[in-house]
């Protein structure tokens, strides 16, 4: 019985609200209406490696990035995931609002170019 | 039922396939060198299925899901591949002869000693997979995602790499065209060989 509500503790992640690193990001003036960019990583991904030494630090990504999204990285093998933001393959990306609403998906790898306008088309479409 | 006996018959002919392995395929999960040729197998679920030395020559794999499938051997000759998902399937010494895979995932797939002339791997998604000992014959990896991708002892340079993602891709004794190395090394691709530079070129 304790084994089992020990593993079901570990289990429950809780809503992106009462999520610390979004609580953290939002808690600052400056990121007030900027985007959430939650990233799914493992350290055994060399795709998600790529989007974030190569795409996320492309001079043009960085720019738009910077000016109007904050980016927060978790580990699916060591931080607990929020519920309702689940995952099938890595790397996968959500675009979280303030709210907590998420307002664009992205799983997968993909060049800057191609990246920045999706960048550019969540943010118009917000 | 002289018209039913017929109407299958025409249908084995026309298709190729034979219904007893797509009922064996379907009801257990697994088909060892079976007879799919020409075999409409798109927009299915093939999670984990055993398909080892099957002929699915001209097959319709679009859309399917092949992960963790065991396909080794198997041969794809003309079949259309369109977005279907292989990721991390055994693919090894299996036959790509004018195969059709744009949009295919491949990612972690294991495709040594596999065969690939005429093949439009174009746009596939690719990362990890292992391509090495594969014989590479003019086929078409342009825009495709190879990174971490392995290419040990193969010949790439009547190949087309363009705008294909090669981020830590690994080649040793790889014949490539020294435009397709100084592309290769501008995508920061790894070079395992000692010797570098001109072993590359054809």
């Amino acid at each position: 019985m304790t084994t089992c509500f020990v593993t079901l503790s570990l289990g429950y992640a809780g809503q992106i609200s009462q999520d610390k690193g979004f609580q953290r990001v939002y808690a600052q003036k400056e990121n007030a209406s900027r985007i959430l960019l939650m990233i799914y990583t493992a350290k055994s991904c060399p795709q998600c490696a790529y989007m974030k030494q190569k795409v996320f630090r492309d001079t043009e990504v960085k720019a738009y990035m910077d000016r109007y999204f904050v980016v927060m990285e978790k580990d699916i093998h060591n931080d607990e995931l929020p519920d309702g933001f689940g995952y099938f393959g890595i790397p996968t990306i959500y675009f979280i609002d303030r709210e907590g609403k998420q307002v664009g998906k992205v799983i997968g790898s993909s060049r800057p170019g191609a990246f920045l306008k999706t960048l550019e088309t969540i943010r118009e479409k917000r | 039922m002289r018209s039913l006996i017929f109407g299958c018959c025409m249908a084995t002919l026309l298709l190729g396939y034979n219904p007893a392995h797509m009922k064996k395929l379907l009801d257990e999960e697994a088909c060892i060198a079976c007879d799919l040729s020409g075999a409409d197998l798109s927009k299915r679920d093939f999670t984990g299925y055993e398909l080892q030395g099957s002929d699915l020559r001209g097959a319709d794999l679009s859309g399917s899901n092949f992960f963790m499938a065991d396909l080794h051997g198997a041969d794809f000759s003309r079949a259309k591949l369109d977005n279907a998902v292989f990721w991390k399937a055994d693919l090894s010494f299996g036959e790509f002869v004018g195969t059709k895979a744009p949009g295919a995932n491949f990612k972690g797939a294991d495709l040594q000693n596999a065969t690939f002339k005429n093949c439009d791997m174009s746009r596939t998604v690719a990362w990890k997979a292992d391509f090495s000992g594969a014989s590479i014959e003019r086929t078409d990896f342009s825009s495709s995602e190879l990174g971490a991708a392995r290419f040990f002892d193969t010949d790439l340079s009547d190949s087309e790499l363009y705008d294909a993602i090669l981020w830590q891709t690994e080649f040793k004794n790889t014949v490539l065209t020294s435009e397709q190395r100084a592309y290769a090394e501008k995508e920061e691709a790894i070079f395992l060989d000692s010797v570098k530079g001109e072993a590359y070129e054809k």
